[in-house]
């Protein structure tokens, strides 16, 4: 599942083009707001009537009342379309679930036509024994990766993990793989045996560069780096997701990790 | 459950056909002294079944009859009685067996001789026969219990229990969940409690609507208030050992916030009482944490973490949809909540620490409320129906995101859904029986059997919370 490349192009353009509409808007403001306020400078140098101040006392509040609800409507419009993303993000999760399902059918549809073209091989080879081909029913990527899951959920670490390693050796390179990898990690965590789980948290960096487990598998390092007590390997690894991974809800809980442990986020 | 009941069957057949007597098993228990029971409200004496989706198992046909009382002294005689109906009531209400009691029995002329009765008993279907001797001895009541079986004669099951009177329907039930225990490997749940929030109270000082945080047994009797605010206390949750309950609290002014009280003393400690806004509180399944959600601003509601004294507070989420009603995983790695990210409500999944957010309801437009099954594959939660603004509970099995409605079709909405700790059961809150929509419930429901129990009727109560087992 690979849905964030997409959000911080979204959200670039989103701040790009919020910006540019108000930031005319204000400019053009603030430019008449000094020049008003240079004329009554003048005025009031020049010892003009009191009226004329106040008339000019009154512009400068409407136009100050101007410049507030020009910046109160952007602050409305921006948070308008950090909605309007999370909605996209949202969304965009759901696609990926759906697509990952396919894929996991596409898989299992693969290894039936395998095992099929294998029996009908094998018929072709030897005409006469075409009546007992034997198939060996090949196994639901599906089923397996879900009873995986099953036994993470229900803490059966050792037979995740298992689970999730035949996966892997079974069906390489599927949209799941990432994912299974990463459950590998956390079965470890889970166990307290954070080495094991930094190697996998590591596979994810670097065998899945389109992984949307990405800053997890980062953040769940630093963790492990930090119950090990190795705080400054710990505290590098938040920094890091903080710095690859800025617009995440991962970087935020890094802020938060940093910030309990004392340590600048920066 | 497919598995467990094989289970229980092949332990029953394999006590019944092979002939081979299994040993008597005498456990001499001195019932521990617990709190009195105090003002017992009525008992949920009028069950309503209603079948819906999910077979009805065969149950093992156990004929309970009266004990005899002849030679009792009156108290003992009565005393007796009162526990051999507690008996039955729980081991119908186990959903493992079908009970004959005195009423069905009586067609029969027994002989008070066992293996002259047992073809009696067998005619109107029944495999197993329990029979109980309760007197008294020192003042404290004792109780005795054979499990029979009838084809061939064998005991199968004798236990023992002494305590004082008032403790008597504890050791019922206590007889029971061994009972259960024996027959299906996993105890019963006749020692676990219901926590729910009640306004049998009426209105606080202010005139606001008062509501009260109440404790029942899982029968629906011996309903007892925990706090004593006067105020709005709501949203009970658990501890998992069952000694402490967290709920939230209007009593501190311009703030909404998270108490914790300790079920034996009633000693109440606030736990959270900054942010303003607190709400749902859920305690991890080590006990050192707690989960809740808090109005951060704007309507905006955020997931936070506490430990459970209220300090080391951590902010899970961040979306500008509201996130709320978190829910541990028994495993305590993972939570699940109600999130409006993607624009309608639907429950998510976390890491404990907040990372891998994955999104677990797809079907429905407003799933929210999500509690965990004790084997940590399934929630369930409430889903709004299609027309209307009802509930229906759920459950979705979170390998394959399916999701089953557990109520279509009973009239009424039911929300607010939680686990009995064998996962056989769960308690939720309904209208089903309000002629006006509005007169809410808690009831009882049978997972695999689909049988509903009412088990309050005072006022009106919500938000019931199914504790851990009781020690």
């Amino acid at each position: 599942m690979f849905r964030r490349s997409l959000i911080p192009a979204l959200i670039v353009a989103a701040v790009l083009a919020a910006g540019c509409v108000s930031s005319t808007d204000i400019e053009g403001l603030q430019a008449q707001l000094g020049d008003v306020q240079r004329q009554l400078l003048q005025l009031q140098q020049q010892t003009s009537s009191k009226d004329e101040v106040a008339d000019l006392r009154d512009e400068v509040s409407t136009r100050t009342q101007a410049l507030i609800k020009s910046e109160a409507d952007m602050m409305v419009g921006l948070e308008q379309l950090a909605t309007q993303i999370e909605q996209l993000q949202a969304s965009l999760g759901d696609t990926n679930y759906r697509l990952t399902q396919l894929s996991q059918q596409i898989t299992a549809t693969n290894q039936e036509l395998q095992a099929v073209r294998s029996s009908l091989g094998g018929a072709l080879a030897n005409p006469g024994r075409a009546q007992s081909p034997v198939v060996k029913p090949p196994e639901d990527p599906r089923a397996l990766y879900q009873a995986a899951y099953n036994d993470y959920l229900g803490g059966r670490y050792d037979l995740a993990i298992l689970g999730f390693r035949r996966y892997l050796e079974a069906f390489p390179g599927t949209d799941l793989s990432d994912n299974a990898t990463y459950w590998i990690g956390e079965c470890y965590f889970s166990q307290r045996k954070y080495a094991q789980a930094i190697q996998e948290f590591d596979a994810i960096v670097t065998n899945f560069q389109r992984s949307d487990k990405k800053a997890s598998a980062l953040l769940r390092k630093g963790f492990a780096y930090l119950e090990m007590n190795q705080r400054n390997q710990g505290i590098v690894q938040l920094q890091s997701v903080i710095r690859q991974y800025p617009q995440t809800d991962e970087a935020d809980l890094a802020r938060q990790r940093l910030d309990s442990l004392g340590v600048d986020p920066s | 459950m497919i598995k467990r009941w094989t289970v229980a069957a092949q332990t029953l057949q394999h006590a019944l056909a092979s002939g081979l007597a299994l040993s008597t098993v005498w456990v001499s228990t001195q019932i521990p002294a617990a709190a009195a029971p105090q003002d017992q409200d009525e008992p949920a004496q009028d069950i309503t079944v209603v079948l819906e989706q999910g077979q009805q198992r065969a149950r093992f046909r156990i004929a309970v009859p009266d004990p005899d009382t002849s030679a009792a002294a009156p108290r003992t005689s009565v005393a007796s009685l009162d526990l051999t109906t507690v008996l039955r009531q729980d081991l119908e209400a186990s959903g493992v067996f079908s009970v004959q009691g005195p009423e069905q029995l009586s067609v029969l002329s027994l002989t008070g001789d066992r293996l002259r009765d047992a073809p009696l008993y067998q005619s109107l279907g029944n495999e197993l026969l329990l029979e109980s001797a309760v007197r008294e001895e020192k003042g404290l009541l004792v109780l005795e219990g054979r499990i029979f079986q009838l084809s061939g004669g064998e005991t199968i099951l004798g236990k023992r229990y002494r305590g004082g009177y008032e403790l008597s329907r504890r050791m019922a039930h206590t007889f029971a969940d061994e009972i259960v225990r024996y027959f299906t490997g996993r105890r019963g749940v006749a020692l676990t409690a219901i926590a729910f929030h009640s306004d049998r109270d009426g209105l606080t000082r202010g005139g606001d609507p008062r509501r009260e945080v109440y404790l029942m047994d899982y029968d629906g009797w011996n309903q007892r208030a925990v706090t004593a605010h006067e105020s709005m206390s709501m949203s009970p949750a658990w501890s998992p050992g069952s000694d402490a309950i967290a709920y939230v609290t209007y009593v501190e002014n311009e703030l909404v916030s998270i108490y914790s009280v300790d079920v034996r003393t009633g000693a109440k400690t606030p736990v959270v009482r900054s942010g303003g806004f607190n709400s749902s509180p859920a305690f991890s399944p080590d006990g050192r944490k707690i989960a809740f959600a808090r109005t951060v601003g704007g309507g905006n509601t955020e997931i936070f973490v506490s430990h459970r004294d209220g300090s080391n507070l951590v902010r899970l989420t961040n979306a500008n949809g509201i996130d709320t009603n978190p829910a541990w995983s028994p495993t305590g790695r993972e939570i699940a909540f109600t999130s409006g990210r993607s624009g309608r409500p639907q429950i998510y999944v976390m890491g404990a620490e907040g990372t891998d957010l994955r999104r677990a309801t797809f079907t429905g437009d407003y799933n929210d409320g999500a509690e965990w099954s004790p084997d940590g594959a399934r929630i369930v939660h409430s889903s709004r129906r299609s027309s209307g603004t009802s509930f229906d509970l759920a459950l979705t099995d979170l390998t394959t995101n399916e999701t089953r409605l557990l109520t279509a079709g009973v009239a009424g909405s039911h929300e607010s859904p939680s686990f009995s700790p064998d996962g056989r059961r769960i308690a939720y809150q309904t209208t089903r029986s309000s002629r006006t929509g509005t007169d809410t419930q808690i009831y009882v429901v049978e997972l695999a059997g689909g049988g509903h129990r009412q088990l309050t009727r005072q006022g009106h109560n919500w938000a019931p919370d199914w504790s851990g087992y009781l020690e």
